[in-house]
């Protein structure tokens, strides 16, 4: 023992020497800064550059294209039909969403679980497939059900369903995530609620639909808020719905409008840089409002021990398993099986030329070169995005739940903030800082080589999914607690030995369940990637925008590639859940088993819990 | 073991977590740290294992230096070679038994046939031979302490910090522990350092008690010592129960004995000493502090107590199995809780006799109000 004293050469410890962690905070904040923060920062000083040929110009700077922004009224009419509809959205999915979470979690509806599973399904499967597949049923012409009901009503020679209009976006993004999401966020959280409350209600003398009033929705009314805080960050998220129904009628959302200035000839950067601007506005207002409502403190609704009493339905158990199951069957099976029998059908939507059916598509699609790359490059792209964001994100998680760092509010803020900046902002921030000079007025350009690259691409799709990675592995880091780790430090392990040893397999459902995510995130991905990617470098889910698009009108080939896609991102998602990988809202167990005369470790804790979905 | 000076303060803590602490804890001793919660003494036990760093102080295992804040040193936890029990046990969830306690010595680079002896020998020392295999979620709790505490002997660490090692055990389970404990702690001659808020698990296990609040060590000594010549209120409050009784400083010699007249009472005087720094003076008011034991309630014989006695009238009697708990409302005292023997019950209302030991009493100075006050957070 004396031994070991005399051949210790003084360490110097982290805690002590703050440089070293400060250096390294220092980098963290740096990089995250360079890719997320400053090149909104570009967009901003950008939008006051008028000059015509914005990148390569010298800058004139002036307010001509704000004064455009707020004179043109398509523009800002892209703002509002984006907050209508995500507007309209919630108000159909949210009590849908919540009515559904309630019946799967709170009653005896016959195979809860198998239902909540397909809900994860449904929200993995990509809103493009959805969206073709919805067009294959519901183009004013050639949709499925439209010609069916043509048949059935010889007096309709039209329609009477379109989905090019508004309603039918808002029908489309239904049935991409609008309700499963919530769905799947909502339905552990009332699954883990503590049932003894709504006990001492009955006991108490109430009925169950005062018990209900008054108890249980009071005590969901917290999951729900947090849910909703959720959901204010997707508000300007939305892309390929729009741009593959609303485009085609002219109807314009703020992401859909920046993509085709950018695509415009000539470009009109300076309109969408003023337009991304106003965007950013409204986000820097949504950004402490969704802050100010997550950390408000909130009931604890969880026990975990406590297996709940589920409410009867009596005789009405079949016809709502009957309803839910429809709907589940509507969101999944239903796309799939359309886009497959869309896939093998000469021209979608022609029953009555000769030959109906055909593999033509199938042969041209797996020969493509198009195709076989965009594939590829998915697979690429998705592989990096599993395997790398688990070990970055648990590693940022690390350093906010347990250090001490200087700086590890900013970290925290960094992540929160760029949360709330759309894909299609951020891929024309990069797009600028890639193309542009660094530094700012010296004609550099040493990033010119990322614009196009598939770096560009894996840098997007890993740093796309950080808010949710950092959050779900924070929460499990305060869950798990640090004991586990300062038991091996003292046990004589450093720390990559710890981490390696005792964090890693602690948290490997978690990594699983990131890699996984992120693995469906970049293969569904195209807001954020679409103005980075060039034709070598496009994407399953770029490809099928485009060839779904009026101008390719090449939808057999499109629903092909949805099948790519929905077998990588629901297939992957099916066999991780098989692995017991969930996700939802919960609270943070406040009565967890921290020491109270511990503050470093109370610190830590001291937040809702919070699980984001990208 | 030595901690020299020790200060603590966390980041955005008002007051400092640990203030000037020193301690010393020598080989085979049990050392425990005791104090009501949030009184810095997870946090001393965490800074001796390395996993807080003072922002003073030195720690020195057996003259060698192990933290030096005037150098700005310190070694890090692993390489300490400490034992230490978590409250939560810390069994890692991933790894069997055996898994669990090899790790020390595998994180050590030791042989890997000396680590299934040494693992093996750790095992039997717990009691938890024919384990190996088991996975750590498959453990009752005390068999996960049990694990804990193998993994934190297996190195044979100089010394074992154990934070609150029977706080999530069942009172009956607790016990035994507590005596495998001590009975393991012979057998090694292992310093401990040893992290509390139960007194009597302190006063039952250590050779040393340093009573913390809120971060200054209040007094350290050995159990008696603190029981017996408390240093100052709170120690006096927070080792078992005190009761409180008025009186006049009626004489004293000069080996520090004071007799002291209980008010209320013709003729009873008894002796104690005062162990505050002020002392106390002829002819002042003071406080008299007792242990429930050493007053003796008995059914009133005659009209007036006897000489050495104290009048009194028994409010209420609560029966709670190994004693029964009066509320005496005591001549010119007030309400004073006494403990009486379950074999000579004294009736409800009837008038009792106090009889107080003669002497090791402790005087106290301070004024009356802040004592009940003390009394009744106690």
């Amino acid at each position: 023992m004396t031994e070991l004293a005399t051949t210790a050469a003084p360490q110097w410890s982290i805690e002590i020497l703050p440089r070293k962690s400060t250096a390294i905070m220092a980098i963290i904040l740096l990089a995250l800064g360079f890719y997320l923060i400053y090149p909104v920062f570009l967009i901003l000083i950008q939008s006051f550059n008028t000059a015509p040929e914005m990148l390569i110009g010298t800058p004139r700077w002036g307010l001509g294209n704000w004064r455009v922004a707020f004179t043109e009224p398509r523009l800002l009419a892209a703002v509002s039909n984006t907050i209508m509809i995500w507007t309209l959205v919630m108000l159909v999915s949210f009590p849908t969403a919540t009515l559904l979470a309630w019946t799967l979690a709170r009653t005896n509806i016959p195979f809860s679980h198998g239902l909540e599973f397909m809900f994860w399904i449904s929200y993995m499967m990509p809103g493009i497939s959805i969206a073709i597949a919805w067009i294959m049923l519901l183009d004013p012409q050639l949709g499925f059900i439209n010609l069916g009901l043509q048949k059935l009503f010889p007096s309709i020679n039209e329609g009477p369903f379109n989905i090019f209009s508004i309603p039918g976006i808002v029908w489309a993004h239904l049935m991409a995530n609008g309700i499963a999401l919530k769905v799947m966020l909502l339905t552990p959280a009332f699954r883990n609620m503590d049932a003894s409350m709504e006990e001492a209600a009955r006991v108490s003398g109430a009925s169950d639909l005062r018990t209900m009033l008054r108890v249980t929705l009071p005590l969901m009314a917290s999951p729900m808020v947090l849910v909703f805080a959720l959901q204010l960050l997707r508000i300007f998220q939305s892309f390929e719905i729009e741009q593959l129904l609303g485009v085609p009628f002219g109807f314009f959302v703020y992401s859909t409008m920046i993509f085709n200035m950018v695509r415009h000839e000539p470009p009109l950067y300076g309109q969408a840089t003023a337009l991304a601007s106003i965007t950013l506005l409204v986000v820097a207002f949504i950004i402490p409002m969704q802050r100010w409502i997550l950390q408000r403190r909130h009931y604890t609704t969880i026990t975990g021990s406590f297996k709940p009493g589920l409410i009867d339905l009596g005789k009405w158990k079949w016809p709502i398993f009957g309803a839910a199951g429809t709907l589940i069957l509507v969101l999944t099976l239903l796309p799939a099986v359309i886009l497959v029998l869309g896939s093998f059908m000469t021209r979608s939507g022609f029953f009555n030329i000769h030959p109906v059916f055909t593999l033509d598509h199938w042969k041209l699609a797996l020969t493509d070169n198009a195709f076989v790359d965009a594939l590829k490059m998915t697979l690429i792209l998705a592989t990096t995005a599993a395997l790398l964001s688990p070990l970055v994100f648990s590693i940022l998680a690390y350093v906010m739940v347990y250090t001490r760092w200087a700086g590890r509010v900013a970290l925290d803020y960094i992540i929160w903030g760029s949360a709330a900046i759309p894909g299609i902002l951020s891929g024309l921030g990069l797009l600028w800082l890639f193309l542009g000079d660094f530094p700012p007025g010296t004609g550099f350009r040493p990033l010119a080589f990322m614009y196009g690259s598939i770096y560009a691409l894996i840098l997007v799709v890993i740093i796309q999914g950080k808010t949710t990675g950092t959050n779900i592995f924070k929460g499990v880091f305060a869950q798990v607690g640090r004991d586990m780790e300062e038991q091996a430090r003292v046990s004589g392990a450093g720390w990559l030995r710890a981490y390696f040893r005792v964090w890693i397999p602690l948290l490997m459902p978690t990594w699983i369940l990131i890699a996984t995510l992120n693995f469906v995130v970049a293969a569904n991905t195209t807001s954020s990637i679409i103005l980075l990617a060039d034709r070598s470098t496009r994407t399953l889910s770029i490809l099928a925008l485009e060839f779904a698009s009026p101008e390719l009108g090449m939808l057999e080939e499109a629903s092909i590639i949805s099948i790519f896609l929905i077998v990588l991102t629901s297939g992957i998602a099916a066999f991780a859940r098989a692995f017991g990988l969930r996700l939802g809202v919960q609270h943070e167990n406040w009565l967890s088993r921290t020491a109270p005369d511990d503050p470093a470790r109370n610190t830590a804790r001291a937040r809702p819990q919070v699980q984001v979905m990208p | 073991m030595r901690l020299v000076g020790l200060w603590k303060t966390y980041p955005g803590g008002a007051q400092p977590a640990v203030k000037n602490l020193s301690l010393p804890v020598y080989d085979g001793e049990i050392v425990t740290l005791l104090g009501p919660s949030g009184c810095g003494k997870t946090t001393t036990l965490r800074m001796v294992a390395g996993l807080e760093v003072p922002d003073q102080g030195d720690i020195f295992f057996g003259g060698h230096p192990i933290v030096m804040t005037s150098r700005r040193f310190s070694v890090p936890p692993n390489k300490r070679n400490v034992g230490m029990v978590f409250q939560s046990y810390a069994v890692w969830p991933h790894m069997t038994v055996e898994e669990n306690v090899a790790f020390p010595l595998q994180s050590r680079k030791c042989p890997r046939r000396e680590i299934r002896e040494r693992v093996r020998q750790a095992l039997e020392l717990v009691g938890m031979a024919g384990f190996e295999d088991r996975p750590g979620p498959l453990l009752s709790g005390g068999q996960q302490q049990r694990v804990a505490l193998a993994r934190a002997l297996v190195s044979e660490p100089r010394v074992l910090l154990l934070d609150e090692p029977f706080s999530n055990l069942d009172a009956k389970l607790r016990e035994h522990m507590r005596i495998e404990l001590k009975l393991l702690q012979k057998r090694l001659k292992i310093a401990v350092l040893f992290v509390t808020h139960d007194q009597i698990e302190a006063l039952s296990l250590s050779n040393h008690i340093a009573l913390m609040n809120s971060g200054v060590v209040q007094q350290q000594g050995s159990p008696r010592l603190l029981y017996e010549e408390p240093a100052n209120e709170f120690v006096r409050d927070f080792l078992g129960r005190t009761l409180l009784f008025r009186g006049k400083v009626h004489s004293s010699n000069p080996a520090g004995q004071i007799a002291i007249a209980l008010d209320g009472a013709t003729d009873c005087v008894v002796f104690g000493r005062s162990y505050e720094t002020d002392g106390v003076k002829k002819g002042e008011s003071v406080s008299v502090a007792a242990r429930p034991e050493d007053v003796q309630i008995l059914p009133a014989m005659g009209s007036e107590p006897p000489s050495g006695m104290i009048g009194g009238r028994a409010r209420a009697a609560l029966f709670i199995g190994e004693r029964i708990e009066y509320q005496v409302e005591v001549d010119g005292q007030g309400l004073i809780v006494i403990y009486g023997e379950r074999h000579n019950p004294v009736e409800e209302g009837s008038r009792v006799w106090l009889k107080p030991r003669p002497d090791g009493h402790s005087a106290w100075a301070s004024d009356w109000s802040h004592s009940v006050r003390a009394m009744g957070a106690g």
